[in-house]
């Protein structure tokens, strides 16, 4: 819920962006959720801190201040989701939504996956710095660079290519193996809220409702 | 007339998609109580196999199947997949990229919502799963954050909790280290003895020599002859590596500590320690890819040596079309007999405008090594669980390699897990506990073989890759 805010409000003039991101901090802070949401800030802080210059070189202080506060909004919008949804909550939604189930499962099993994906990601960056390639520039004239950085990017898309599909194989197989395809299947449970989470739900409610009624 | 068998194999064979050659035909029958221990060298079949007793194939594959295999009497291509996984578990190579959810009772809990129990039986089942293997303290953590031996155990768990008539584990000891592999096989007898039919495929057969009645099968042909291995071109000069109070921070986590070595070209050195013991990170250190406290230097003349560092998983480095152009990649120029001379000491000459996606996992890590071979101005190598998966003949193969490599004056460094294979061929084993170097022996100390890992529940500990 406080995801959809966020990544709704990002439509928001300054103004009340501003009153948004400031509640919106505190229900983070309350939630004892602001671990996952500074280190993801801190990955991106180089290129915040590069479109906010641009923004405010050609065209404002208040457009930079705008469209980082949406870039950030974002971001954070995003790492709530995956820092208090587990997969089992997504499946069980969308299966709840209408979903069939092999569909649900799929997106579960996609989004599970995304930090697997930056894990091998990594492996792979490292795998092939080891042998030379992905290093600093060479002594290759200028021209040439264009082809160097293509055979790295071949480097790294491939090996990835293959071991996300050897991967997607792999869960298919134990998902096979263990009745996935069964007819018959005890229905979900869905998520249960404590009340903490209530707590939350209903500030970001009030909050989202607060600003289009002053609106 | 005695009880009806579980599976049978009758001149089950099988042609994959794309491929000439067929894999098998194989017999066998799976009764009530068996252990059967199927090993055999790579690319035998013991995978194949596997798929076919579980029904994955013909279910999930698209090649061609001949002869039969009968799943309760019943022929396995013709009964559903998720009915066939009620009668037969399938526990897959490397149970990290089996895991389907995001705690450990969810994990076990797939396999019982998938059967249809009812919340009760589920509930039940899954406490009984969850004490059976000892993972009650750990069934909300996330399963990718359990070690290797405690991820066995719940894939175990997992498939047991549905109280299938049969379990087929495909290499389940290939990822262990020996104390695990140990607590392991154990797992495996009491489920035996609780009237489950267990059949294993794996290489390493000493860790089930406990268990009684066994009955042993091997896939494939004999042990190959033994070629001599041609000598390197070009050899490494006289060099020292010396390293002081090298430490690793990873995560506000000491993962290395204050260990110092002092290493010469020429030597076969072994690092060997419980998962999570800091293995990798040492190599990495020394390679120059892990930034670290404390000093690597060279001794005797010139700068750091350069140690090239062979990882795990070798597809993580191939992308090219043949094993030529794969090895050759990034090199500005290169010396064509040195090329051909590791190619012949590597067994690689064959494959040479073989796409490397093709080769076997034994080959492949051979390529990774040939990569890291024909680096200009390198002194040594680190070799990450070179061992990992390979047969008998492929881990002979490596060893003399290596014993080759140590003898042209470079300086190898290999993480194992496998104590025997380090004990046979390597100069030094170092042993690492908790990040600390806790032994430095030579592989003829009696003591070497004692088991000496500990092994607690749940315990956090680097995946394998």
């Amino acid at each position: 819920m406080l995801s959809l805010a966020a990544s709704l409000a990002v439509m928001l003039p300054l103004g009340k962006l501003a009153v948004f991101v400031s509640c919106f901090g505190a229900l983070v802070v309350a939630g004892g959720l602001t671990r996952p949401v500074y280190d993801h800030l801190r990955r991106i802080r180089v290129l915040v801190c590069v479109l906010f210059a641009l923004d405010w070189l050609f065209i404002g202080l208040g457009f930079a201040v705008l469209i980082t506060l949406r870039l950030g909004l974002l971001v954070t919008a995003f790492t709530l989701l995956c820092a208090t949804t587990t997969p089992e909550e997504v499946r069980q939604v969308f299966e709840r939504c209408g979903m069939p189930r092999r569909l649900a499962f799929t997106f579960a099993t996609a989004y599970r996956s995304l930090d697997l994906v930056e894990t091998e990601w990594h492996g792979i960056l490292e795998a092939q710095r080891a042998r030379g390639i992905m290093g600093p520039a060479s002594a290759d004239p200028p021209w040439s660079g264009w082809r160097r950085r293509l055979g790295d990017a071949v480097a790294l898309v491939v090996p990835a290519v293959v071991l996300v599909a050897q991967r997607a194989w792999q869960v298919t197989e134990a998902a096979a193996a263990r009745g996935f395809d069964a007819p018959v299947r005890r229905p979900s449970v869905g998520p249960r809220l404590a009340s903490l989470d209530h707590l939350l739900l209903a500030g970001t409610a009030g909050l989202f409702i607060a600003l289009y009624v002053v609106q | 007339m005695g009880e009806p068998a579980i599976v049978t194999a009758e001149q089950a064979a099988y042609q994959y998609g794309g491929c000439r050659d067929t894999v098998g035909p194989f017999d066998l029958t799976v009764q009530r109580g068996d252990f059967h221990l199927i090993s055999g060298r790579s690319g035998g079949g013991k995978s194949t196999l596997a798929r076919m007793l579980s029904g994955l194939i013909p279910h999930l594959y698209r090649g061609r199947f001949a002869g039969q295999v009968r799943i309760e009497g019943r022929l396995s291509h013709q009964v559903p997949l998720w009915e066939l996984s009620t009668c037969v578990g399938l526990v897959a190579q490397n149970p990290a990229a089996q895991v389907l959810a995001s705690t450990v009772a969810d994990e076990i809990g797939f396999g019982l919502d998938t059967a249809g129990f009812t919340n009760g039986e589920r509930d039940g089942r899954l406490q009984t799963a969850l004490a059976g293997f000892g993972l009650e303290d750990c069934a909300e953590r996330d399963p990718r954050t359990l070690s290797g031996g405690e991820q066995q155990k719940l894939m175990l768990a997992a498939l047991s909790a549905r109280e299938p008539r049969a379990l087929v584990l495909d290499e389940p000891l290939s990822m262990l280290d020996g104390a695990v592999s140990r607590r392991v096989v154990d797992a495996l007898a009491r489920l035996r003895r609780e009237g489950t039919a267990v059949v294993v495929f794996e290489h390493r057969t000493r860790p089930f020599a406990p268990v009684e009645g066994v009955k042993r099968l091997r896939l494939g042909d004999n042990q190959r002859p033994e070629q001599p291995l041609p000598e390197l071109r070009e050899y490494v000069s006289a060099f020292r590596l010396h390293a002081t109070g090298v430490g690793v921070e990873l995560g506000g986590r000491s993962v290395l500590r204050d260990v110092d070595l002092d290493l010469a070209g020429g030597q076969a050195v072994a690092v060997v320690g419980a998962n999570g013991s800091g293995k990798t990170t040492l190599l990495r250190a020394l390679a120059g890819l892990q930034a670290h406290q404390g000093q690597v230097r060279g001794v005797g003349g010139g700068g750091r040596p350069l140690l090239g560092m062979c990882f795990q998983n070798a597809d993580r480095q191939i992308f090219n079309a043949t094993v030529r152009q794969e090895i050759l990649f990034g090199l500005p120029t290169h010396d064509e007999e040195f090329y051909r001379s590791v190619l012949d000491l590597l067994g690689l000459a064959p494959y040479e405008q073989t796409p490397p996606l093709l080769l076997s996992e034994g080959e492949k890590k051979r390529l990774a090594l040939a990569i890291v071979l024909l680096r200009p101005g390198l002194c040594g190598v680190c070799l990450d669980e070179p061992t990992l998966g390979q047969d008998a003949d492929q881990r002979r193969i490596l060893g003399r390699i290596i014993r080759r490599l140590a003898g042209a004056g470079y300086l190898c460094l290999i993480a194992t897990h496998d104590l025997e294979w380090a004990a046979q061929w390597s100069d030094r084993i170092l042993t690492l506990e908790r990040g600390r170097l806790v032994a430095s022996a030579s592989p003829r100390d009696p003591d070497l073989l004692r088991p000496r890992i500990s092994w607690s529940p749940c315990h956090t500990a680097a995946q394998p890759q």
